[in-house]
């Protein structure tokens, strides 16, 4: 009787020795859908443009829809004199954390006048931004980043640019802002020699003033590889401008798994949404936009910040 | 010597043990024991100098890599990679392999583009067709054409690649064309009729004669979205070419979770991966591509 007591109790003891090693290695194997509802909310961001003319029509009401989505935070692109979509910083602030979301960043941008380029002297621009960076301080973002700059005529253009650029990213800095430049496909055409106007403004910007917020999908549209541009140019892509031809995830031309890999190696801290083109409402694709990324096993909650 | 309880309850209790780390790994999905449970065919472009040097070898470290089948890139006087068609068949069906499909280059000349007479390219898609067939091939590829083109020109190639597609299904076998990048570039002659030469192809062509075989990068470098391009043609891509900048996953360049869910819609009927670029070992390299699909649960498996 002893024997067979004390086989059952051994028996026993490696038994549940053996499930929590199982435990441990199937943990990984859980189903996705109890995964994601059991995971912290994701961090993602919505960029307006997405849905400009909803934006246009009716911001306060557009702006409750993206946080009921599952949107975290918004990036604006609606600044103009001092306000935000026609709202007071303190207003568009306001309507966005009412909607529970945070007002991450602003696509903003002062091209350079041609007297500027012409006098190689930007120090009129750089009065406008002395105005805009305290109404932008006010919404409580983290980060402005210029959506865009003209294709440069010659190097020296290109180069009073960079200067420009990085002359107002330590105006940001000083603020307890972070400023970054946003690309699209053009930027990935040579502008000196076979260098292109990109890689030129990845080595002739101070990586403390000037971060880069990679447009994925306009970088493949530009024939790179985005995660090629990480490993290049570790740490510079504090934000990523999550892209594709329409509903993320249906065209094929992204390979989000393999960037979402390599995150880490380009300094990734957030991810920001945009969808520019749509197969059904724009409401619509933007949700649809919202669940690929939720429902991505590849996409974490939060991104270490650096 | 007394035999202590301690001893007579080890085996039992050690054999619990592992009959539960052997339940455990059995269901808890790491594939590294399992065999490959997804079908998929290499493009021997990939390994194309060991197979114009060693094909049996060759064909064998495919075959050990996973591979269920193969694409040739290598068809010059009546042979595949030096063998006959006979011989190539049985070396592919040794290693354990099916004879897929073939890429050949046979472009018509400045004359049969004017003249709309293509009897002299046809006479070589005789022979063709007839080692191909002796080879087992299921498919034959197109895998170049001089293309963007002045719609003339398109307008030749797609009779041209009908005449074949005939020939073709006379012998049992599809005849396919595959694209490279400036395939989707657009092309002013064209005149609104289509956004570029694939979608020209794709508009004026049987699809009981002619379908296009896919490639993915190419696709990207050339502007257009795979997976969106064959849900706007359903049925027309009997096989997608799944090729990344190198190894697939790794350039951020192509969503295969779109490519693979469009796949049904396109008429999918094989995936065939090729791998362009120099490396110190191909071999490591195929096999993490391999090992990328075989983990991916966007690419079905056999049962499915």
């Amino acid at each position: 009787m002893k024997y067979i007591n004390l086989f059952f109790c051994a028996a026993l003891i490696a038994l549940s020795a053996g499930l929590t090693a199982c435990n441990t290695t199937c943990a990984s194997a859980q189903s996705p859908s109890s995964a994601v509802a059991n995971a912290p909310k994701k961090d993602i961001t919505l960029q307006l443009y997405s849905l400009r003319s909803d934006m246009k029509k009716d911001p306060k009401g557009t702006i409750k829809k993206a946080g009921e989505m599952g949107y975290t935070a918004v990036e604006a692109a609606g600044y103009s004199d001092g306000k935000f979509y026609g709202m007071t910083p303190e207003e568009f602030k306001a309507e966005v954390e009412k909607a529970g979301m945070k007002v991450r960043s602003s696509h903003t941008s002062k091209k350079l006048s041609p007297e500027e380029v012409k006098n190689n002297n930007f120090s009129e621009s750089l009065k406008w931004w002395e105005k805009a960076i305290p109404a932008h301080k006010a919404t409580g973002m983290e980060y402005i980043v210029v959506p865009s700059i003209p294709f440069p005529k010659n190097i020296k253009e290109m180069q009073l640019y960079c200067d420009y650029l990085n002359a107002v990213g330590k105006m940001c800095r000083d603020a307890g802002i972070k400023f970054g430049y946003h690309n699209h496909s053009f930027e990935m055409k040579p502008v000196k020699d076979k260098l292109s106007m990109y890689e030129y403004m990845l080595q002739n910007t101070n990586p403390e003033n000037v971060f880069f917020e990679m447009d994925v999908y306009w970088a493949v549209m530009g024939q790179q590889s985005p995660v090629e541009l990480f490993k290049k140019y570790p740490n510079r892509f504090r934000l990523l401008h999550i892209k594709d031809l329409k509903e993320l995830g249906e065209s094929g031309m992204v390979g989000f798994d393999a960037i979402f890999k390599n995150a880490h190696i380009g300094g990734v801290e957030g991810i920001v949404v945009e969808v520019e083109r749509y197969n059904y409402e724009p409401a619509k694709s933007v949700k649809l936009s919202y669940d690929y990324l939720n429902n991505a096993p590849f996409v974490p909650a939060t991104y270490p910040k650096k | 010597m007394k035999i202590t309880y301690t001893s007579k309850l080890m085996a039992p209790a050690l054999l619990l043990v592992a009959i539960s780390a052997w339940a455990c790994s059995a269901i808890s999905g790491k594939e590294a024991i399992k065999p490959a449970n997804k079908e998929i065919a290499l493009q021997l472009y990939s390994v194309q100098s060991d197979m114009k040097k060693d094909p049996r070898g060759t064909l064998n470290k495919v075959a050990r890599l996973g591979f269920a089948a193969v694409e040739t890139a290598d068809y010059k006087d009546g042979k595949f990679y030096g063998l006959t068609p006979e011989e190539f068949r049985s070396e592919v069906e040794k290693a354990g392999m099916i004879v897929l499909s073939s890429h050949v280059v046979k472009t018509l000349s400045q004359k049969e583009v004017r003249s709309g007479d293509f009897s002299d390219s046809m006479r070589w898609w005789d022979k063709a067709v007839s080692d191909h067939k002796r080879a087992g091939m299921k498919y034959i590829v197109m895998a170049w054409a001089p293309f963007p083109a002045d719609i003339s020109v398109l307008d030749a190639y797609c009779k041209y690649f009908e005449q074949i597609g005939k020939k073709c299904r006379d012998a049992g076998i599809k005849f396919g064309y595959h694209n490279h990048y400036k395939d989707f570039y657009p092309e002013k002659s064209l005149g609104g009729k289509a956004k570029n030469s694939l979608e020209y192809i794709l508009l004026k062509t049987d699809p009981n004669l002619v379908f296009v075989q896919i490639d993915t990068h190419n696709a990207v470098m050339g502007g257009g979205a795979p997976a969106e391009f064959i849900r706007s043609f359903p049925g027309r891509f009997k096989l997608l070419h799944i090729k990344d900048k190198y190894v697939l996953g790794e350039s951020g360049m192509v969503g295969f979770d779109a490519v693979f869910k469009s796949a049904k819609t396109g008429g999918a009927e094989g995936f065939i991966l090729e791998q362009e670029g120099e490396s110190a070992n191909p071999y490591d390299d195929i096999a993490k591509s391999f090992s990328y699909l075989q983990n991916a649960p966007f690419v079905p498996s056999r049962s499915e």
